[in-house]
């Protein structure tokens, strides 16, 4: 019950508090100990968090391949490049020519199309958004269109008008905007921190 | 007295302490009995919806509370899956969870396991349904693809922290064609899930959760207090606009203190 319930919140209250009394106050020693203690033992939780996961990828992706008897080839592939990467890394360094293959010629190129990808989706999705179905789609799909030229070269050539309004709606509409569900996220933040700092927020660590 | 303080947080030392005590003074009166109203959420309300969806067709709810760490976002996110698991588990539907970050693996498993024994059906917890997938933005949004595609969820529920994954996710799920419930507080991403989503939860709505699903009194009290310093806000707002229209730069000083 104390390693469960109560020690989760006596962490969470010392370095809530302590990070936000360095963060305001000119203290030294309060600074040096969220600088030097909190955030290096945050980093060391998150690595001790990272081999859960670890173990949680291998386990789920052996089992795949126990069930489909080994034609399941991504988990295959998966297994194989996790334990390359692991072998190259502590074996050879992260400096060493086969893991910095793997990191500059395989992970940055998928990584680099997957992102690729946003642009085709955009396109879909756009495609689907632009239907005046309703009042608000209307407005939608006509705002979308005005941007859309104002932002090129020919819109501005075609239609004058869309470059200053295109300017007017990103610059007041659009920002007035975000900046209230920013303004009201951060109010929402600081409400979550509050409660998990005094301890109200218990199914954080899954207690009742 | 300054001294004692960091330079330039004079100000934002005492606004954060004002805050701090707004919300603990509403969540005491939540506590002792006072009557807080939630709205109805269309983008939680719908996760009924979703999860009864997922039990007439016989396939699985898909769950992420997206690429953020232990952020305030995630714990909303969590909160929501906490929901969504027990009525998972009383329905007999299978839940897959996919997590990005491990330190968010590892409460996400803690949160899953909580709301399975509350629901009386802690042995209908699989370890291998609540998935980490990469620390990596694009290994994660292509994790989470895979699974969507490769087990034909009949529902999506995004709540959580997102990042520029956030319409590849949303794609994808309506790729399999699964009823999407999507929620997230980064600006920048809440239009892709307007666009690509059935239901948004929008912005600071997702703080709701815990007052919404669990009718909890310190998270009725809390968004009472959020309530109250919103409308602080927008009345120093309107104040500051006019005292700047009128040449006055004394709220801004005081602000930069």
């Amino acid at each position: 019950m104390f390693l469960r319930k109560t020690l989760p919140v006596v962490i969470a209250f010392i370095s809530g508090v302590t990070v936000v009394i360095a963060y305001f106050f000119k203290i030294p020693f309060m600074q040096n100990f969220a600088q030097n203690f909190i955030l290096k033992w945050q980093s060391v939780i998150a690595i001790f968090a990272l081999g859960l996961g670890a173990v949680n990828i291998i386990r789920i992706h052996v089992k795949n391949v126990q069930r489909d008897q080994g034609r399941n080839v991504f988990s295959l592939a998966l297994l194989a490049t996790f334990i390359i990467t692991i072998l190259c890394g502590v074996f050879l360094g992260q400096n060493s020519k086969p893991y910095k293959f793997i990191f500059d010629y395989i992970n940055v190129p998928t990584g680099s199309a997957i992102y690729s990808l946003l642009a085709f989706y955009i396109g879909t999705a756009a495609y689907r958004a632009f239907r005046a179905k309703n009042a608000e789609a209307a407005i939608l799909l006509i705002t979308g269109c005005v941007v859309m030229l104002g932002r090129v070269p020919i819109g501005a050539k075609i239609l004058p008008f869309t470059v200053p309004l295109t300017s007017w709606i990103m610059s007041v509409l659009n920002v007035g905007g975000q900046r209230g569900v920013m303004v009201a996220g951060a109010i929402g933040f600081i409400a979550v921190s509050l409660r998990i700092i005094v301890g109200l927020e218990r199914r954080s660590y899954g207690a009742d | 007295m300054a001294s004692v303080f960091v330079a330039n947080r004079v100000f934002d030392f005492f606004t954060l302490i004002t805050l701090c005590g707004i919300m603990g003074i509403t969540m005491y009166l939540a506590r002792r009995g006072m009557r807080v109203s939630v709205r109805p959420i269309p983008g939680f309300d719908a996760i009924d919806e979703a999860v009864g969806r997922a039990a007439e067709m016989g396939k699985p709810v898909h769950f992420t509370p997206g690429f953020g760490g232990l952020v305030a976002a995630t714990f909303a996110g969590l909160e929501a899956l906490g929901y969504v698991t027990r009525l998972c588990a009383a329905y007999d539907v299978r839940l897959i969870v996919t997590v990005s970050q491990a330190e968010t693996y590892a409460v996400t498993e803690q949160v899953m396991k909580q709301a399975y024994l509350e629901a009386g059906k802690p042995e209908a917890f699989r370890p291998e349904d609540c998935r980490f997938i990469s620390t990596d933005q694009w290994a994660y949004a292509s994790g989470v693809i895979g699974v969507l595609l490769r087990e034909r969820v009949a529902s999506n529920i995004m709540i959580g922290q997102f990042a520029a994954e956030s319409l590849i996710l949303a794609e994808a799920g309506n790729t399999v064609g699964a009823i999407q419930i999507a929620g997230t507080t980064n600006a920048y991403q809440i239009p892709f899930f307007v666009v690509a989503c059935d239901y948004v939860v929008l912005g600071d709505e997702m703080f709701a959760a815990g007052a919404h699903f669990a009718k909890n009194e310190v998270h009725l009290g809390s968004l009472r207090g959020e309530d109250i310093i919103k409308a602080i806000c927008i009345a120093t707002m309107v104040i500051g606009a006019l005292m700047v229209s009128g040449g006055s730069k004394s709220l801004i000083t005081l602000m930069s203190k």
